[in-house]
């Protein structure tokens, strides 16, 4: 499965984080808020008019921007994965 | 330090860390009821909160520590939050470590366990909001959980004061048995290994007041910023980092790796502990969110809920504010009455009392904003509001948290500058802090009516259905609103670069907010803002009255004499009376002109003629720092109409038109005195907010000089080009 980024992923579709690819300490942030290689991941929505998303990462929602979650790069889970 | 080589009769020291919105404040609300004491940490504006409790004969120290999501510092709260632990504030090191987890989010609340075990203090974990990761299908298997931790767990409701008991005996073993709360370290991949290794070389040639014992402690400094670092011991941030330097691939970063590596072991001990009932992608929270969050009614449940809070702060608070101003004038008329009438009674009065009453006025908008914005953040809606508003707030350069204190700021500046309180990122508040005074605040109305009442009411409509005056009001709130987006643009590329933090916010599950914290924050709020911005306020108000007092030189006494036998020599009562008050009118009118205010009225004549001000508005420009709508009664006595505390229309619209029969006020001088006040700083009131929230006094100062010199700008803009164009 090609790899993608959060910001462009379908809503509602389960994916794994792949990496972080953002340097620094706003990607240090992110790993430490659970986007760490495999974990699951999805988007749930986009804020209109470019506004920021909402996404489920682990338990856990948050909100981020769209320039941000270009920076975490994803693939779709497998169905295994889903299920679990 | 063990427990043993301490005497008994030490209260424990127990301190509460966790991830915000796990319950961590309801539990300590929970265990220290009343006795809580809330102050900030020194020099940052942290809050410290400290309470006691008791269990089994041992009294608790119980510290409340800030809510952070990691321990590696990059944020204020999370290098408090580490000192805390490692001694470097004013409490002690804690005895026992209560790490509030929320049980309905494991993995994310783990990570901070780990690191607070990794800098070697002992630990338990307060297994929170059991209730609610039952609903959500998460069944947890604690004693299995405990075993793979290999430190105390006990499942808590602390919302209902479950579990209260079982934590009481979980934290005295671990107190009598520091080893029973010791997690085993996690076992770092190679390169962390190696990155430790020389972190430690480096933190050895460097004064730590406590160097770090433990791997996790030393992988703290490493993966904190560098400027935390620098704090500690100037040049460390610099040399950990030359010794680790930051690869080019992040992932390949022995700092990540070392929360990777976290991450993989919480991973791999939850499997056998943790179980959904229900594999569903969304929860309740999620179904809320499809409407609350919807693109069309999204926003409108959105402006409904802001133009409620806002109604609520502007409006809703006025009885109460009537209620005090009506309680506090009837108190210092006792005091007048009874007090012997000196100096003392009149600094009493004019200073002390109307600085308690201008402290206490602003209380029922405070609470008013805080009681909405605590249903609103408990129950998870806040969040949402800035989701909401981010990309519309980031096109005037501030993030979408600085859009409920922004709101507020209309109403009145004092309560929104607390409000910031909710932004996470230290520059973004102190932006939105700077910019705050320019929406135009409650107070300045009184202003514009005086004046438009005196100039503009009776002009013709403009097109035939606007007045002039409410184009002109309306105007001021415009003119308000841009300077605040072009002064953020300006500031953020001067005073206060940086910032812009991500927005990287949780938006945790919808919940009923609790009454019990909401009071309780409520009554903090207020009582913070009484005992720290009030003290100010008095003291800034007795100055302020002095500067208006002294020296006291009014009416030649033989003058007063002679005016006063005039006075009773005219026939009837009420003759007599109305010629008694215009000579104490007059008296007052002329003590005020001697003043040392009046003095800097006239001294600043010639700084504020090119505005169209004369001296007599010189000293109501000193004067109104007691509050902008103070500047009517000033005038009234400046130009011997008396003053008056109630200032209603009638009265500032009274003495608008006595100023310009006076040739004090004309229409374009008058536009030019709106303007001024529309931009200039000249609220004590939140001069004190502003140095109690940033903790200093560098930015109420750093707001005086640059909204003053803007606003002398802008009437100076108005006043010339208006006297050029042939206005008057």
């Amino acid at each position: 499965m090609a790899g993608q980024t959060l910001d462009s992923i379908l809503p509602g579709e389960a994916h794994q984080v792949t990496r972080v690819v953002l340097a620094g300490v706003l990607g240090d942030r992110l790993v430490e808020l659970g986007f760490t290689p495999g974990a699951p991941v999805q988007l749930l929505r986009r804020a209109p008019f470019g506004g920021p998303l909402q996404v489920q990462v682990r338990d856990f929602v948050l909100s981020l921007r769209r320039a941000d979650a270009q920076a975490i790069h994803t693939t779709l889970a497998a169905p295994a994965d889903q299920a679990a | 330090m063990s427990a043993l080589t301490q005497p008994a009769s030490r209260p424990l020291e127990v301190a509460l860390a966790g991830n915000p919105n796990t319950g961590k404040t309801t539990l300590f609300n929970a265990l220290t009821g009343a006795r809580a004491h809330v102050g900030n940490y020194p020099g940052i504006t942290v809050e410290r909160r400290v309470g006691t409790h008791t269990a089994h004969g041992r009294a608790w120290r119980v510290t409340d520590l800030p809510g952070c999501y990691s321990l590696s510092a990059h944020s204020p709260e999370e290098e408090i939050a580490h000192h805390a632990l490692t001694g470097r504030t004013e409490d002690p090191i804690p005895d026992v470590v209560v790490v509030v987890v929320d049980a309905a989010n494991l993995a994310r609340n783990l990570l901070l366990l780990l690191q607070i075990s990794e800098i070697g203090r002992p630990v338990l974990v307060a297994l929170n909001m059991m209730d609610a990761a039952a609903r959500e299908g998460i069944d947890i298997d604690v004693p299995a959980l405990q075993r793979a931790l290999g430190c105390p767990v006990v499942p808590m409701v602390a919302a209902r004061g479950e579990g209260i008991e079982a934590l009481n005996e979980a934290v005295a073993a671990v107190a009598a048995h520091p080893q029973l709360g010791q997690i085993a370290q996690t076992a770092w991949p190679a390169p962390v290994a190696q990155a430790v290794a020389r972190a430690r070389e480096v933190l050895a040639q460097f004064p730590l007041t406590l160097p770090p014992e433990s791997d996790g402690g030393v992988l703290w400094w490493l993966a904190t910023d560098p400027e935390v670092a620098d704090r500690e011991a100037p040049g460390l941030g610099a040399a950990l980092l030359a010794a680790v330097p930051r690869p080019a691939d992040p992932g390949l970063d022995p700092r990540r790796l070392a929360t990777v590596a976290r991450f993989a072991r919480i991973d791999a001990l939850l499997v056998p502990c943790v179980r959904r009932r229900v594999v569903t992608t969304s929860g309740a929270s999620e179904r809320v969110d499809r409407v609350l969050l919807h693109p069309a009614f999204g926003a409108m449940l959105f402006i409904l809920a802001m133009a409620g809070l806002f109604q609520a702060v502007f409006a809703g608070a006025q009885p109460a504010v009537d209620l005090v101003e009506m309680a506090m004038g009837a108190l210092s008329d006792l005091a007048r009455a009874w007090l012997p009438d000196n100096l003392l009674r009149d600094v009493f009065i004019d200073g002390v009392l109307a600085g308690v009453s201008g402290t206490l006025v602003f209380l029922p908008q405070i609470l008013m904003l805080f009681l909405g914005i605590s249903l609103l953040e408990d129950s998870g809606y806040l969040a949402r509001t800035a989701y909401l508003v981010d990309q519309l707030m980031a096109r005037i350069g501030l993030p979408g948290k600085a859009f409920v204190p922004l709101l507020s700021a209309y109403a009145c500046a004092v309560p929104a500058i607390m409000a910031t309180r909710t932004m996470p990122d230290r520059r973004d508040r102190l932006l939105t802090i700077m910019v705050a005074p320019l929406m135009s605040c409650s107070a300045r109305l009184p202003v514009y009516t005086l004046v438009t009442a005196a100039v503009f009411a009776h002009q013709a409509p403009v097109l035939g259905i606007f007045s002039l005056g409410g184009l002109v009001v309306t105007a001021m709130y415009a003119l308000g609103f841009l300077l605040a987006i072009a002064s953020a643009f300006v500031l953020r590329r001067t005073a206060i670069q940086g910032g812009g933090a991500p927005l990287l916010l949780e938006m945790p599950p919808y919940r009923w907010p609790r009454w019990r914290n909401v009071v309780r924050s409520l009554g903090d709020r207020a009582w913070v803002f009484v005992t720290q911005t009030g003290t100010v306020i008095v003291a800034l108000t007795v100055i302020l009255w002095a500067l208006m007092t002294f020296p006291r030189h009014g009416l030649e006494p033989d003058v007063k004499a002679a005016r006063k036998a005039q006075a009773h020599a005219l026939v009837g009562a009420p003759a007599q009376q109305a010629a008694l008050s215009a000579v104490e009118r007059e008296d007052a009118q002329v003590r005020l002109q001697n003043s040392i205010a009046g003095r800097i009225g006239r001294t600043l004549e010639p700084t504020i003629a090119p505005l169209g001000f004369d001296w007599r508005i010189g000293i109501g420009l000193v004067g109104s720092f007691a509050a902008r709508e103070v500047l009517v009664p000033i005038m009234g006595q400046v130009f011997g109409r008396g003053s008056q505390a109630d200032i209603d229309d009638k009265y500032a619209a009274d003495v608008g038109k006595t100023m310009a029969s006076a040739g004090a006020l004309t229409p374009l001088k008058g536009l030019s005195l709106m303007v001024f006040f529309a931009i200039a700083m000249q609220c004590l009131s939140t001069l004190a907010t502003m140095r109690r929230e940033t903790n200093s006094w560098r930015w109420p100062i750093f707001a005086v000089v640059y909204l003053n010199s803007l606003a002398w700008l802008a009437s100076f803009a108005v006043y010339q080009i208006g006297t050029r164009l042939g206005f008057a």
